[in-house]
């Protein structure tokens, strides 16, 4: 009765480990050589296999076998369906248990006694049509047979077979649609790129073209006008420096640091990085105590996870946003606050700017979208960071209910407590 | 060859309305169509150019614009403005004209869609086409050589 109850334990943990590591993605071969670990546990001195049918049903290929010699695991790698085979081929052809030694001597026992075998038992997993879908296998170099507990535990783990292969099967199926889907929005980023860098690109283009052209219609000017000319060669240089601009945003945009390292950092760090790669631009637009970096002591030593590099590109980018914005208005201020919630931080970052007419929220995000003369922005800004805080499991949002401008990143990570 | 603004049965040059967000493009247009003798007006939003519209003493005989704009695209402009009675023949300046945007854009009868960048002469070219083909029947342009 104990070894029954314990291996009752052992089928419902099975099933809660076969559906975690299926969760986590494994493969298939990775999920069920897991579950014949487990049985083994639960059996101890036996050896467990998982056969599947092909899907004639005539043969078999072993997928699973994670404590068997290599030598036999080899010789088992495929083998066809037969009544008239070895007990694993036998159970696939009948749906019926095949085990060895059998009462009725069978014509492949010979060969199973000289690999050294002293049991072997067959449990065939049928489907709902009733043809065989896989054979689980129990082999024994210590002792002849499994004991009458042992035997129940074994057969009825025919079903938990078959739910494994399907749970597993679905979630590889539907991991894979994730990643079809996720490469298709990349796509659709993409297209959404093109269009606006042939925009960005074409622009400063036509003006170096016009440029060139009025500047050879001035060399056949009776009296060219050195002052014009000046002015086309300052127009050039200007939009050379728009289309190297636009590269450079790109290249940030479009580089994948879906494998950086995510790096465990103090909140307090990043913020210090913030403040000093703003500090010349906040001196360059006079704003000096007027932009505020309010966080805690405590929220400081918090230690996150997270890539900072991208952390600090993107509060670097909603200060420098703030600064434009505000700079030339009457007395500006920007402020950055960090908080603590209890599975997350929020950073907001507000200006004195009177918020976002609805027309230009609802754009904000784009790429390419920018409301800055074009000698300063790119519009690639706040879609990137978008893009970075996304790939963190966060959120970087306009927050519309603030009576001033305010954007708030959210960053669901864990939260470790700092020294 | 181009012929200028100059038209003589008229006796009054070609007014020509830019409607662009790029200041450099902007101030290329202005010069290059002023040396070809139009007269011209220039605005960075479809807001501003509207007001233009609305306050000009002379009245337009084409629109030069770009699609691409912040707040209100020249899609949307150009489909308010072909809704007026007597619509100004426009020609789209843009960077990128996306394929959906072409059927609509023919909807609302604009004479000729080019992509940037384009040479000089092959605009102040479709610059004339447009408005001899959309020309009062009284009025001839002549054809003459950029001075």
């Amino acid at each position: 009765m104990k070894l029954a109850s314990k291996e009752h334990s052992s089928q419902i943990e099975l099933m809660q480990n076969i559906q975690r590591q299926a969760l986590q993605g494994l493969s298939l071969e990775r999920v069920m050589d897991e579950f014949c670990l487990e049985v083994e546990r639960a059996l101890t001195r036996f050896h467990c296999a998982i056969f599947v049918a092909s899907e004639r049903s005539d043969y078999l290929d072993l997928l699973s076998a994670p404590s068997l010699p290599s030598d036999l695991r080899a010789k088992l790698n495929t083998f066809p369906i037969s009544p008239d085979k070895c007990p694993i081929s036998r159970a696939a052809a009948t749906g019926q248990i095949a085990v060895f030694p059998d009462l009725i001597p069978m014509p492949y026992d010979e060969q199973l006694a000289q690999s050294g075998l002293l049991g072997v038992h067959c449990v065939p997993v049928m489907n709902e049509h009733g043809q065989c879908e896989a054979v689980l296998t129990i082999f024994s170099y210590s002792e002849r047979c499994l004991n009458p507990t042992q035997v129940a535990f074994v057969e009825s783990l025919s079903l938990s077979v078959r739910m494994a292969l399907h749970y597993t099967k679905s979630q590889i199926q539907l991991s894979r649609e994730r990643r079809a889907a996720e490469a298709k929005s990349k796509l659709a980023t993409l297209g959404e790129l093109t269009s606006g860098i042939a925009h960005e690109i074409n622009n400063p283009l036509f003006a170096i073209q016009g440029a060139s052209d009025l500047l050879n219609m001035i060399c056949s000017d009776e009296k060219p006008d050195i002052e014009e000319i000046r002015a086309l060669c300052a127009q050039i240089e200007n939009n050379v420096g728009r289309i190297s601009r636009t590269i450079r945003s790109l290249k940030a945009y479009s580089r994948d640091s879906t494998f950086d390292p995510y790096t465990p950092v103090s909140v307090g760090s990043i913020i210090d990085d913030v403040r000093e790669l703003s500090f010349r631009k906040v001196s360059k637009a006079s704003l000096g105590e007027n932009l505020e970096f309010l966080l805690d002591k405590n929220i400081s030593d918090l230690i996150i996870n997270c890539r900072p590099g991208e952390i600090v590109q993107v509060l670097l980018n909603l200060v420098n946003n703030s600064i434009d914005a505000v700079q030339a208005s009457d007395d500006p201020w920007i402020r950055l606050e960090v908080q603590h919630r209890v599975d997350a931080i929020k950073i907001v970052v507000t200006d004195s700017g009177k918020g976002l007419p609805s027309d230009i929220q609802s754009r904000i995000f784009e790429s390419f979208f920018t409301t800055k003369p074009l000698d300063q922005g790119t519009g690639l800004g706040l879609s990137i960071s978008k893009k970075l805080i996304g790939a963190h499991g966060g959120e970087l949002y306009y927050n519309s209910r603030s009576p001033n401008t305010q954007f708030v990143v959210e960053l669901p990570i864990k939260i470790e407590s700092g020294g | 060859m181009s012929s200028t603004g100059n038209d003589r049965s008229n006796d009054r040059k070609k007014n020509i309305l830019i409607l662009d967000d790029d200041e450099s493009i902007r101030n290329y247009l202005v010069k290059l169509l002023f040396r070809y003798g139009f007269t011209v007006e220039a605005a960075a939003t479809p807001k501003q150019a509207n007001q233009i519209l609305r306050s000009a003493r002379l009245p337009f005989d084409l629109i030069i614009t770009d699609l691409q704009m912040p707040v209100i695209s020249g899609v949307e402009f150009l489909g308010s403005l072909a809704k007026s009675e007597n619509p100004i023949p426009a020609i789209v300046l843009s960077g990128m004209i996306q394929p959906g945007h072409v059927l609509q854009l023919k909807e609302f009868k604009v004479c000729s869609m080019l992509v940037k960048p384009i040479k000089s002469n092959v605009l102040i070219d479709k610059i004339n086409e447009v408005l001899s083909k959309h020309a009062p029947p009284n009025s001839t342009p002549l054809p003459n050589s950029a001075s």
